[in-house]
């Protein structure tokens, strides 16, 4: 009696702990114990295979000697702020427009969030045939009776990278809307009536009152920006195969040939590393702040 | 500072009717209030006036000019809100400020009058502040800067002391009364508290079911409420409604409760055989009776607050309230004799609900 109910004790404990006990070792070794062992690969001289013979900081040096790599860095670079600039703009118009008591909006809101649903492959292998100046919007247009309309940026090493803007963008703006229309339905309504009786133009209310009200959700759209630009692989592999020649290329197709294709496990594995400190550098201070800062109830 | 009317003002949302033609003349400089239980139109009048709805039907002019389709901007009022509404980015300062950084006012001009109304206020230690740095009364103090800096023409308070607590509530109601006897400002202020209002308001106005129910200065209200409903509505503890009819057959006139019980009326009224009225005393107006005069009642419960001594008692076969001045012990279920006192009965008809003696 004593101890069938010290046992019914017991379980009620531990259950919860032997539910999560399977997914949180596999987490454990799959995450985090093959960031440890990328991390350590990173200091060996691997090539096809890991090897484990310690060569210090030598791939660290290569890698950032590298052509293919800064032209890697470079290109995030471009990408990631017309990409987080961009989608942070379109998402506040859209939520802005959307936040004015419109009929439609329970039409327009999913369908802005439906390009959010589909897979990066997908998107990207539409983007591709958009804009392939052979088969796409070119074309068309020229068939129509524009003959002087060319749009070939996904043929041109100089544009290319704008066409991956351009695909991500599309794909996320919509998501962003969603972030900063719960931000806005958030805000207090009387605060709002109290500064159309201060006086506030609908300008001045978005600019001195609103906006400035929605500092989290800023927060929350460049974080979740700034992590996909960083680790956006699979849109790039679609739209334009890293290419024309590497004109494309970012730190995830970069770490992926040189770690599978060309046989340099240990570079590889370096720029996997630094790509990891650049999320955290994105993430930790977000995280810091969330889990520090108790909410304040207004 | 200006007057404010309102003529023949409807409102209605979608299909339900809300207001249904208020009509009320604000003096300048005068401090009414209007009051009513939750949802008799009283917060939506307020916005009407503010600007922040729309007027159906009907007239409001805020000096000589009617405002009907005047942006709330343009109407010079300033409202303070039951949740304060501060701006939560923006420092006390800041708070204060905005409307006149808004018409591009001179920068030390507003440093002046934010000093000016902080110091009124006792908010001067405070203008560096954030709003989730204070308390709910200091924030309640920082709404009501923010519309003092503007110097109005129209005060709109929203039921501005609810959410304080009931200490801070009464030293919040007499500052802002101390506040409009300084500013004379013309304010409107709306509460569904009628201690609230009996204690603010130069005039109430007693709203119901979207309607004016009466208009009157607080003490005209409480002696001469015009129907059942203001009879009920002001006072506390309320007035005891005893529902009764005229009876005839006596040289003095006479009424008795449903359940028999005669009720003496006093002697310059006029009531028909079987008239259907509602008798109504006020708990002060009951004094104990000696030597068989009275209606007999039955203690029920006995409260002393220590001022003055409640005593809950059943009289024809009602349950009502008698408050003495002097302080009595009276047991559960003793029986006592209550004497109202005629000069200050209120008769009302049952049916149409309205007064019946002058």
């Amino acid at each position: 009696m004593e101890y069938g109910r010290y046992l019914r004790g017991w379980a009620q404990q531990a259950l919860p702990r032997l539910v999560l006990a399977p997914s949180f070792a596999t987490i454990v070794l799959f995450v985090y114990g093959f960031i440890v062992f990328t991390a350590y690969l990173s200091f060996t001289n691997s090539r096809i295979l890991p090897k484990f013979n310690l060569i210090g900081f030598e791939n660290y040096e290569k890698l950032f000697g590298l052509r293919h790599w800064s032209t890697a860095i470079e290109n995030l670079v471009i990408f990631g702020g017309l990409y987080i600039a961009i989608c942070t703009a379109i998402g506040l118009t859209l939520a802005i427009l959307l936040d004015q008591k419109i009929r439609a909006e329970g039409v327009l809101r999913p369908l802005y969030l439906y390009p959010m649903a589909l897979s990066f492959i997908v998107t990207g292998t539409a983007w591709k045939w958009f804009l392939d100046p052979g088969i796409g919007l070119e074309q068309t247009l020229q068939s129509w009776g524009w003959a002087s309309f060319e749009f070939d940026w996904i043929k041109n090493r100089q544009m290319a990278i704008y066409t991956i803007v351009i695909a991500a963008v599309w794909q996320t703006s919509g998501f962003v809307m969603a972030i900063f229309l719960a931000g806005l339905r958030g805000i207090d309504n009387e605060i709002i009536k109290a500064a159309q009786i201060d006086g506030a133009s609908n300008l001045r209310l978005y600019a001195r009152i609103i906006i400035p009200q929605l500092r989290p959700a800023f927060l929350s759209a460049f974080v979740v920006l700034a992590h996909m630009a960083i680790k956006s692989y699979d849109l790039v592999v679609a739209l334009t195969g890293g290419g024309p020649g590497r004109a494309t290329e970012m730190p995830a197709t970069f770490m992926y040939s040189y770690t599978f294709t060309r046989n340099q496990m240990g570079i590889g594995a370096g720029s996997a590393v630094i790509m990891l400190m650049m999320i955290a550098a994105v993430i930790v201070p977000y995280l810091y702040a969330e889990l520090r800062e108790p909410r304040h109830g207004r | 500072m200006a007057s404010v009317s309102i003529r023949e003002v409807h409102k209605s949302f979608d299909d339900t009717a809300v207001i249904h033609g208020v009509s009320i003349d604000i003096e300048d400089g005068e401090f009414l209030v209007l009051v009513g239980p939750s949802g008799c139109g009283k917060s939506t009048l307020l916005r009407m006036i503010a600007g922040l709805e729309d007027v159906n039907d009907g007239e409001i002019a805020i000096g000589d000019k009617v405002v009907n389709h005047m942006a709330p901007k343009a109407r010079d009022v300033a409202m303070v809100f039951q949740n304060y509404a501060l701006y939560p980015h923006m420092t006390v300062r800041q708070n204060m400020g905005f409307s006149l950084r808004l018409r591009k006012a001179d920068k030390a001009m507003i440093r002046e009058r934010v000093d000016s109304a902080a110091q009124i206020l006792g908010l001067t230690d405070l203008l560096n502040r954030l709003p989730r740095q204070l308390s709910g009364g200091e924030r309640q103090r920082v709404a009501m800067g923010r519309a003092i800096v503007r110097d109005p023409q129209v005060f709109l308070f929203d039921e501005p002391l609810s959410n304080l607590d009931a200490k801070l509530r009464v030293q919040m109601r007499t500052e802002i009364k101390a506040l409009h006897q300084r500013l004379r400002t013309t304010s409107i202020y709306v509460t569904h508290d009628q201690v609230e209002a009996m204690t603010m308001a130069e005039r109430i106005v007693v709203m119901n079911l979207g309607q004016v129910e009466q208009v009157g200065r607080p003490l005209d209200l409480y002696d001469r409420p015009a129907n059942l409903f203001v009879a009920g509505f002001i006072g506390s503890p309320a007035m005891n409604l005893i529902e009764a009819s005229g009876t005839a057959g006596s040289a003095t006139p006479a009424a008795a409760a449903d359940d028999g019980t005669a009720l003496p009326l006093p002697a310059d009224i006029r009531v028909g055989e079987g008239q259907p009225l509602v008798y109504g005393v006020r708990p002060e107006d009951l004094a104990l009776a000696t030597n068989g005069a009275g209606v007999e009642a039955t203690v029920s419960v006995v409260e002393p607050t220590g001022s003055s001594t409640l005593v809950f008692c059943q009289m024809a076969g009602q349950e009502i309230c008698a408050e003495f001045q002097e302080r009595h012990d009276f047991d559960p279920g003793e029986t006592i004799r209550l004497m109202p006192r005629l000069e200050t009965l209120h008769l009302f008809d049952r049916e149409s609900g309205q007064r019946l003696n002058a």
